[in-house]
């Protein structure tokens, strides 16, 4: 109808088209002033620090050059040389090895927790609340109590092996370099156990009983529900927790500072602290941001990874 | 399902927000003790960060707010790595107060980043100078000999020694040499109750640096070649207690303050203590000190002894509005009559000749006599603007030698200090 009008009388329909064609730039422009806001906010909180620290990963300030202004452009000079730098290597590898066992440890007893309390019983719900406080804490009290905790001589975990007979001489926690990682992934499980249970429930919490109850009717055994019923029904749940899991642990920063200051001998020296130390310690400011953009092209992909579940899901 | 999930996750996230936030706000408090009413001159800002030392600060500030309307100090304490952190963050944004504290090593660097002012027209015919030591006063220059601060009190290291342990190991005298120290150390050790001979720190950050220092010169080397023999030796020498269990392995994760705890509680027949110590045993600590103590010098070997200058500078940072007053403040406080009343009330060191001599404190008061004259052997750090750097290869090569990871000289070769101080040498005192 509209296509014969058209064609009919060409003036008229020009005029239509412009019409709506304003009417869908005004909508447009609409749309950019609602999203200015948050896009502005991103541009200025995000995207200057962002750009500022990839420009900076390709200069070479540092104490040297940085008040002077004769700082230059050395390309990939910098990552080059971290690349080539031993500590660094062991800096990434201690990051990925932190990041797994984290994920690892963190994820399946997390799992265990938040199937367990989901079992209707006395106190399920207190005793998830007070599992909860380990996450609440803020983790500098947490990585200070775990300094002492560890500490070989006045220790309580030393002590408390000591006393149940496991050991005979103090384990040397803090002070070699496989001990001290068990420990800081320890420490840094009993924060991230709660939170994995946490976002888990709320996944348990969403399949309906009535799925569980026809299948026990078809006389499904505990495993098959939990393999047939639970887990696909979890699975973007599952999926969410471990990529939240991997960015919250790839960048730890503040346990690893007060627990260890990364050490001993850079052995839990992670990306995070190791940037720190570069940037704040030896004013290597160029060399400190090359080593925040690895952390940051790591997570990027995982943000990726994340961002293509979401949209699937919500497709 | 997914609703559930967004909700907990928006709550944990801006549960995490706003965790994040309160642990930024707890940087810094404005000490509420007397500084004089304001005196109608500008306010400029201190940065400091004393603790048993802040009334004693702030008295001095209140006279000089009394005497003079020009400007108004207001002394803020912040912790010394916030303070670090503060300055490295300030070169770029300008955030700076008008007065900042700062340890001397750091100096350097700081002068480099452009975080203080140069001052030296406002000081350089000031005739009090002669009077100030070549070696704290080399760490407020650059290599131009350009001035920018003043120093303000000096330290260095000794040993301190439990003579209730000594005694009951049938020990008379502490160590006067380094044989005598390993002896010392094997009689007074005591596994069974967790007490060893020696604690100092070997902890991975200036500290570190600065307690093994005296150990580098003593044995005749210098941070120019850490890994000669006489390097090695100083080096074989610590790890060679730890080995041999005369000197807790945990020395790695202590600062000197948990070296020092250690001590207090009987778990160490001496320590390698700083003079600053001597304020907490006789203030804080006075009811623990319940054994006999004595300081004695850094012990000698072949003949040789060597201590480490350490103490804390003042300058005018960049950005102020006031340097030429900030500089006239920062002559008044290092005056020899001021120096002197505060380093004897803040247990430190002058860093004056003259100051020295207008008080027998530091002479009469044998403990502090010991530090006192330790100083004519004592070493600087540096100046250099890369100390951080040649620091952190110092204290890597002592643990990885104190944790058995490698054989000392394979540590020290591995020490790479020669390429920094090829680009630029150490200024010469």
């Amino acid at each position: 109808m509209l296509c014969a009008a058209v064609s009919v009388l060409p003036w008229k329909g020009c005029e239509i088209v412009r019409a709506r064609s304003t009417i869908a730039a005004k909508r447009r422009r609409e749309g950019y002033t609602f999203i200015l806001p948050g896009f502005a906010y991103m541009l200025i909180i995000l995207g200057y620090p962002l750009i500022y620290n990839i420009i900076l990963s390709f200069k070479n300030v540092n104490v040297k050059t940085f008040a002077s202004g004769t700082s230059v452009f050395v390309g990939f000079q910098n990552y080059i040389e971290l690349f080539q730098n031993e500590t660094f290597r062991l800096v990434l590898k201690n990051t990925f090895v932190f990041t797994i066992f984290c994920l690892l440890f963190q994820f399946t007893i997390g799992f265990i927790f938040a199937l367990f309390f989901s079992q209707k019983f006395t106190l399920a719900g207190p005793i998830r609340g007070m599992v909860l406080v380990g996450y609440m804490m803020p983790m500098s009290v947490t990585a200070l109590l775990g300094k002492n905790m560890f500490d070989v001589s006045s220790g309580v975990i030393n002590d408390l092996l000591m006393k149940l007979h496991l050991i005979n001489a103090p384990v040397e926690w803090l002070l070699g370099g496989g001990t001290a990682m068990a420990a800081v992934i320890a420490v840094n499980c009993w924060v991230g156990i709660p939170f994995n249970m946490l976002l888990l429930t709320s996944g348990l919490t969403g399949i309906s009983q009535e799925l569980y109850e026809s299948a026990s009717v078809d006389g499904a055994t505990w495993g098959q529900r939990f393999r047939y019923i639970t887990l696909p029904l979890m699975k973007p749940a599952i999926m969410s927790v471990l990529m939240l899991g991997f960015i919250y642990t790839f960048k730890a920063f503040d346990l690893m500072f007060i627990m260890t200051s990364g050490g001993p001998l850079n052995a839990t020296d992670v990306l995070g602290t190791y940037s720190y130390t570069l940037s704040f310690k030896q004013y290597e400011f160029s060399r400190g941001s090359a080593t925040a953009m690895v952390l940051f092209c790591c997570l990027f992909v995982i943000g990726l990874f994340y961002l293509r579940l979401i949209s699937k899901e919500e497709e | 399902m997914q609703k559930h999930m967004r909700r907990n996750l928006a709550m944990i996230l801006s549960g995490a927000m706003a965790m994040s936030m309160m642990a930024g706000f707890a940087a810094s408090a404005e000490d509420g003790s007397d500084i004089g009413e304001p005196n109608g001159g500008a306010e400029v800002t201190l940065w400091h960060y004393f603790e048993h030392e802040a009334t004693a600060l702030n008295q001095m500030v209140k006279q000089y707010n009394e005497s003079q309307s020009d400007i108004y100090i207001v002394p803020t304490f912040v912790s010394r790595d916030e303070l670090m952190k503060q300055y490295t963050i300030g070169a770029v944004s300008g955030e700076l107060p008008d007065i900042g504290m700062v340890d001397s090593p750091d100096m350097a660097s700081y002068i480099s980043l452009g975080v203080f002012e140069d001052i030296t027209e406002y000081v350089q015919d000031w005739e009090d100078l002669a009077q100030f030591y070549p070696g704290p006063m080399a760490s407020v220059k650059d290599a131009d000999g350009k001035i920018y601060g003043l120093p303000n009190n000096s330290n260095c290291l000794a040993l301190l020694c439990n003579m209730d342990i000594l005694n009951a190991a049938g020990v008379e005298n502490p160590p006067t040499t380094w044989e005598e120290l390993r002896e010392v150390c094997e009689k007074t050790t005591d596994p069974d109750n967790g007490v060893y001979g020696l604690a100092m720190s070997a902890i991975s950050n200036e500290e570190g640096t600065f307690q093994y220092i005296p150990w580098l010169y003593g044995a005749g080397a210098d941070v120019t070649d850490v890994d000669s023999e006489a390097g090695v030796e100083a080096l074989t020498y610590l790890s060679g207690l730890v080995k041999d269990g005369l000197m807790s392995k945990e020395v790695v994760n202590w600062g000197q303050g948990d070296a020092y705890n250690a001590f207090l509680a009987g778990k160490a027949a001496i320590l390698e203590s700083g003079t600053w110590q001597i304020a907490t045993l006789d203030g804080q600590d006075a009811d623990k000190v319940t054994f006999n103590y004595k300081y004695v010098p850094m012990p000698a070997k072949d003949g040789k002894q060597a201590t480490v200058i350490g103490g804390e500078n003042f300058g005018v940072c960049a950005g102020s509005e006031h340097v030429a007053e900030c500089a006239e403040f920062l002559k008044s406080m290092m005056s020899a009559q001021n120096n002197a009343d505060w380093c004897e009330i803040a247990g430190k060191l002058p860093i004056r000749g003259d100051a020295v001599n207008l008080k027998d404190f530091w002479t009469a008061d044998e403990r502090y006599k010991v530090f006192n004259d330790s100083m004519d052997f004592a070493v600087a750090r540096g100046p250099h603007e890369s100390w951080p750097t040649i620091s952190e290869a110092i204290y890597t090569a002592e643990q990885s030698a104190i944790l058995g990871e490698k054989e000392p000289a394979d540590a020290l070769a591995a020490a790479v200090i020669d390429p920094i101080l090829a680009e630029t040498p150490i200024a010469a005192q």
